[in-house]
């Protein structure tokens, strides 16, 4: 522990020098004796040990969701009496308290062990880690003190809720394996796609009795298959646009929780790029341990500033399997994330980009030039996503107002209009 | 308080000595408060509280003064007023029953700096007939406060 002086100390020590030093200057012991009770208790507090102190915590879970409440005990120890020890446990963001008094001061006889019960809030997704205890205990006299950190550090991850999702997004191609998207190909299936004449090796069940009947011969129905997709989401992860406890990466994050819950319900192969300062990725894949995966992957992921210039040359090839449904979560603020997703519409992949629009963190001014630089900024967003639109690519806008879903609906409308771009 | 000590010196001085204990008394309670937020400025706070009473005790020259009791215990509490201040400021809270602690030592304090001086003066009103007793005081507690200060720079 630390040993440090409080500005009493230092105060008594100078004016008990000071009053001795007046006293003989001006022969007057009554100064003398005034100093006499500071410097006494200078020296009884400067003579306080260091308390041996020791503290654990318990957290009742290592996972959580958004909005969850967790049970925390701090527990000290002392082993020689310490009259006044402040404990405080260090709360990382995203995690509050929701009752119990932290700091607290409180009082420990020798080898007294005490709890002291927190109920913490958490409040916002977080990869974080609970444990560090701040430690810092004074006797009774109080000029000295002791300053300690105990480090406990238990990880603790808060999952962002994810928005319940009516519609998810139909991929222009599904891949081979089993799911819920009824594909576009026929084949065996559920989903009535058409009729056409008997062919030799035709199964007699397709034979579609009431078409043969009016025809005169064999018909058969065809189906559409139920076919998985490759879904990848793509996070932008270059730059943000925050204000003090609120950001566009927050909302991507949250937004792609959402996405990769409702595309693994559907039993889709999903992966994840987030292409920053630091690129993470991982392959596509289904199943509960996926989404465990995907989402640990999305809490991990920060923002990172970097000049290094990266395009989708980076990523590895397996990451995007050819003709994946590619969702970006994008503020659209990076160069780099704009051309690496003109790129990847170039190269046939069918995107989507869900732009989490940074326009509710401009700071509004009143100097007519920002006003103007504002206006401008705005245009260019727009002829950005204009550009993107012109390549096939639905750009939807998500903000703090907008669901996902409702994103995902203007996305669907876009789509449904403008089948020929595709490739 | 310390504008307290500051009216009372300034009442129980000579016409001579009031004006400036009444000022040094004021700037004192001023850089008190001062020192609640930069608690740098508390050595000079009761500097200047105190410095009211040494220019009392330079322009009226009493006696033997007992008021001196007072004015260290007034010191003392001020002083651990600013300290209890500066704590109430912080974020950290004291456990349900803890609160009457600081108040009971911060009386504690004062009452026994009173006695302490009660009694040192005792002793050199006993000793004052001899004017060596007083130089011999005056330079062991002079020493005492140079041990004091060297040990604490090697703290």
């Amino acid at each position: 522990m630390t040993r440090s002086a409080d500005a009493r100390l230092g105060a008594y020590a100078a004016l008990a020098a000071v009053a001795f030093v007046t006293a003989l200057g001006l022969r007057r012991p009554e100064l003398a004796v005034l100093a006499a009770p500071f410097a006494l208790l200078v020296a009884l507090g400067v003579r306080m040990p260091a308390p041996p102190l020791r503290a654990w915590v318990e957290i009742d879970r290592e996972r959580a969701i958004e909005g969850d409440e967790l049970d925390a005990i701090v527990t000290v120890r002392a082993d020689s009496a310490v009259d006044r020890l402040e404990v405080g446990l260090a709360l990382p963001e995203g995690i509050g308290l929701a009752d119990g008094s932290n700091p607290v001061a409180i009082h420990l006889d020798a080898g007294e062990e005490r709890e002291l019960p927190l109920r913490l809030r958490c409040e916002r997704w977080t990869s974080a880690e609970v444990g560090v205890v701040w430690l810092r205990a004074r006797d009774r006299i109080g000029l000295v003190r002791f300053e300690g950190r105990v480090d406990r550090r238990r990880p603790l991850r808060v999952y962002p809720t994810p928005e319940r999702l009516r519609r998810l997004l139909a991929p222009a191609r599904t891949q081979a394996t089993t799911g819920s998207e009824v594909a576009r190909v026929r084949g065996e299936g559920l989903e009535f796609a058409d009729t056409r004449p008997f062919v030799p090796g035709d199964r007699v069940r397709s034979v579609n009795w009431r078409a043969t009947a009016r025809r005169g011969s064999l018909v058969v129905n065809e189906r559409h298959p139920d076919r998985n997709a490759d879904v990848v989401i793509f996070l932008d992860s270059f730059a943000e646009a925050r204000a003090s406890d609120q950001g566009t990466f927050e909302h991507a994050v949250r937004a792609a929780a959402t996405l990769v819950t409702g595309f693994l319900e559907r039993r889709d192969r999903v992966g994840l790029v987030a292409f920053g300062g630091i690129l993470r990725w991982l392959q596509p894949g289904g199943g509960l341990v996926q989404r465990y995966r995907l989402v640990d992957a999305l809490l991990e992921t920060g923002v990172e500033f970097s000049y290094a210039w990266k395009d989708v040359n980076v990523i590895p090839a397996r990451t995007l399997p050819p003709g994946a449904l590619v969702v970006a979560l994008t503020p659209l603020l990076d160069e780099r994330t704009v051309l690496a997703l003109v790129d990847l519409r170039g190269r046939g992949h069918d995107l989507v980009v869900l732009e989490v629009s940074p326009d509710p963190y401009v700071v509004p001014s009143s100097d007519p030039s920002d006003r103007v630089a504002t206006r401008l900024w705005r245009l260019q967003r727009a002829e950005l996503r204009m550009r993107f639109e012109r390549l096939g690519v639905a750009v939807a806008t998500l903000d703090e107002d907008t669901t996902v879903e409702a994103a995902l609906e203007g996305v669907r409308a876009y789509r449904r209009h403008a089948r020929l771009a595709r490739r | 308080m310390a504008l307290g000590l500051a009216v009372w010196l300034a009442l129980v001085a000579s016409d001579d000595a009031a004006p400036v204990v009444l000022a040094l008394g004021v700037v004192g309670a001023l850089l008190t408060a001062a020192a609640v937020v930069w608690p740098a400025l508390l050595f000079l706070a009761l500097a200047v509280a105190g410095s009211g009473y040494a220019a009392l005790l330079a322009i009226d020259e009493p006696p033997l003064d007992v008021r001196v009791a007072g004015v260290a215990a007034c010191l003392l509490v001020v002083g651990e007023l600013v300290g209890w201040a500066r704590e109430l400021w912080s974020t950290t809270r004291d456990e349900p029953g803890g609160e009457w602690r600081r108040p009971t030592w911060i009386a504690l304090v004062g009452a026994g700096g009173l006695l302490l001086v009660w009694g040192l003066l005792a002793i050199v009103d006993l000793a004052r007939v001899e004017g060596l007793a007083v130089e011999a005081v005056g330079a062991a507690c002079a020493l005492a406060a140079l041990l004091v200060v060297r040990r604490l720079a090697r703290g």
